[in-house]
């Protein structure tokens, strides 16, 4: 086992590159602050992979990027050669907040995606129960929101995403608030999901197992400004359990790696975000 | 609790948690019950000792009436059908007002929240108008639009459109970003994101203002029949205050606390229809 650069695959079946990207914002009161810094990487069609580093790095402005939310202010990024603001590409995003709609119903909020799409009502609604099957949400489509737990919720979140098919699926820490349990189940229906249907993934955690356990690839990224420290191979077999990866062979040697990659930038982006608070 | 009651239909509940819950409804109903004998008894008591008082001569009726006195008034003026036509007046005056003052709080609310520019340009002078009294207003209406309800209507609409415009404003200020971002990233289009996320979030808003707004209405109305008119529930009270009659203005002000909560359970029942996602909390 090597635990070699995943990055050199050929150009062309990249489904996106960030080709020495960075981003800077100004606070509010006058400061530049660069969140992500001369980062390149690309990703191949049906990947999953994810990126660690610590809290408040700049994870989530990578996936914003993507998702068209903002844009990158060096380098460039290319979403299948277009910049993501004008791709066409369907793109679904996990949120780490809550991002169901408390006005619409558990069915409601899925076929969101689709009732953008102007999917006719009774195809929509046929997507969205078997979505709500899919997510173990059964009974539960004619609620509101408020009267799920945090877990559902997440289990909303995700069928809202899944429903309109969309090529890449950006999770920002979407278990991240859950209780262990909830989260083993939830991430072993991603990884079911995604070996029928091979969406390509970008996953943000800082649970290194979780990334391990669950992904393709692993990215480390580096205190804010967050650049890439290290881009990991992960040969795990598979179809895999999220629980049953921790006790595959190879599975500590890629978490003590990590770790080790990992620790100096903890360390770096408490001393960053204990000099702003 | 040996049995998880998530997703179990009623009815399939152990018989020993059956009797737990059934003793919880007493429970809960010997409260309900309670709260309204004390409700009765304190109101009662009240309307007892003030009857009470003017009986055996502590307070003259000519300054505080007497609960006996008031009913009868209330009896008279029904009864002939006196009423009616005032109170038809004051209501449509508080009811125009409220839907006029309301429809353009909402509509300009919106709009200058939409753009930081207006937002910016409109503020100072809506702050300006808003620490203003409003009623001192009332004069300037009656010489504009007249003594009749059109003036009251005005008047209204404009103490209500303040309290309605900034609670639009600030909600749709105060719409999470991330709901926002998500249904953008889901293909929706600006349009589409303000008609599913910020208008339904803003409608909280809204409602709270509009329960504040009815009180409003009516002090609007009543404040502007003081001022100027030729009927109407407030011109009833100016004629009784000309002839010292102590009787007729407090049964009109009892005529004004009842269609007070009319109008707030209709706009209540509206809030709990339109805002039936919202969690239930406990009264």
């Amino acid at each position: 086992m090597s635990l070699v650069s995943a990055s050199n695959a050929a150009s062309g079946e990249f489904i996106f590159e960030f080709k020495h990207a960075g981003k800077s914002f100004i606070t509010s009161d006058g400061k530049v602050v660069t969140a992500l810094q001369d980062t390149t990487f690309s990703v191949r069609r049906g990947d999953f992979v994810a990126i660690v580093g610590p809290s408040g790095c700049g994870k989530t402005t990578t996936l914003n990027i993507l998702a068209g939310l903002t844009e990158a202010t060096s380098g460039s990024v290319l979403l299948e050669g277009k910049r993501p603001g004008e791709s066409k590409l369907d793109i679904g995003y996990v949120f780490q907040q809550d991002s169901v709609l408390p006005w619409r119903k558990v069915l409601d909020n899925v076929e969101l995606g689709l009732v953008l799409r102007n999917v006719p009502k009774d195809k929509r609604r046929a997507k969205a129960e078997a979505l709500v099957r899919m997510t173990g949400l059964q009974g539960f489509g004619n609620s509101y929101p408020a009267e799920l737990s945090g877990g559902m919720r997440k289990r909303v979140a995700l069928a809202m995403t899944l429903a309109y098919d969309p090529s890449i699926l950006l999770m920002d820490e979407p278990f991240g608030a859950l209780d262990a349990q909830t989260r083993m189940v939830l991430q072993d229906e991603l990884l079911r999901i995604w070996n029928e249907q091979k969406q390509t993934i970008l996953f943000v955690t800082h649970d290194i197992a979780e990334a391990i356990a669950l992904a393709d690839r692993v990215i480390v990224m580096t205190a804010r400004p967050a650049r890439i420290k290290n881009d990991y191979a992960i040969s795990l077999p598979r179809p895999r359990g999220a629980a049953e990866a921790r006790f595959q062979p190879g599975f500590d040697e890629y978490y003590k790696a990590i770790w080790e990659d990992l620790r100096p930038e903890i360390d770096a982006q408490r001393q960053i975000s204990g000099g702003n608070a | 609790m040996t049995t998880s009651t998530q997703g179990n239909p009623a009815g399939s509940l152990p018989a020993e948690e059956e009797r737990l819950l059934a003793a919880d409804r007493v429970r809960q109903q010997q409260k309900a019950r309670q709260r309204t004998i004390d409700r009765i008894v304190v109101t009662a008591s009240l309307i007892g000792i003030w009857e009470f008082v003017v009986w055996i001569g502590w307070v003259h009726p000519f300054f505080v009436s007497r609960p006996s006195l008031i009913a009868i008034d209330l009896w008279k003026m029904f009864s002939t059908g006196f009423i009616f036509k005032h109170l038809a007046i004051t209501m449509w005056e508080a009811i125009a007002g409220l839907f006029i003052g309301a429809a353009l709080g909402i509509a300009t609310g919106f709009i200058a929240a939409l753009s930081q520019r207006v937002a910016d340009a409109l503020i100072p002078l809506i702050v300006a108008f808003n620490s203003m009294p409003r009623v001192a207003i009332a004069p300037l209406f009656v010489i504009w639009l007249g003594f009749g309800p059109s003036s009251k209507i005005g008047l209204v609409a404009l103490v209500v459109y303040f309290a309605v415009f900034f609670n639009t404003f600030s909600g749709m200020r105060s719409v999470d970003p991330v709901l926002t971002n998500s249904i953008r990233v889901m293909g929706a289009n600006r349009i589409q994101a303000l008609w599913m996320v910020s208008l339904p979030h803003t409608m909280a808003w809204v409602f709270a203002a509009m329960n504040t707004s009815i009180s409003l209405a009516l002090i609007g109305a009543v404040v502007g029949e003081f001022i100027g008119s030729t009927a109407g529930i407030g011109w009833i009270m100016v004629q009784a205050t000309g002839t010292l009659e102590t009787t007729r203005l407090f049964s009109t002000m009892i005529v004004l606390a009842f269609v007070g909560a009319g109008l707030f359970a209709i706009v209540n029942w509206t809030e709990q229809y339109v805002l039936r996602w919202r969690p239930r909390t406990a009264n």
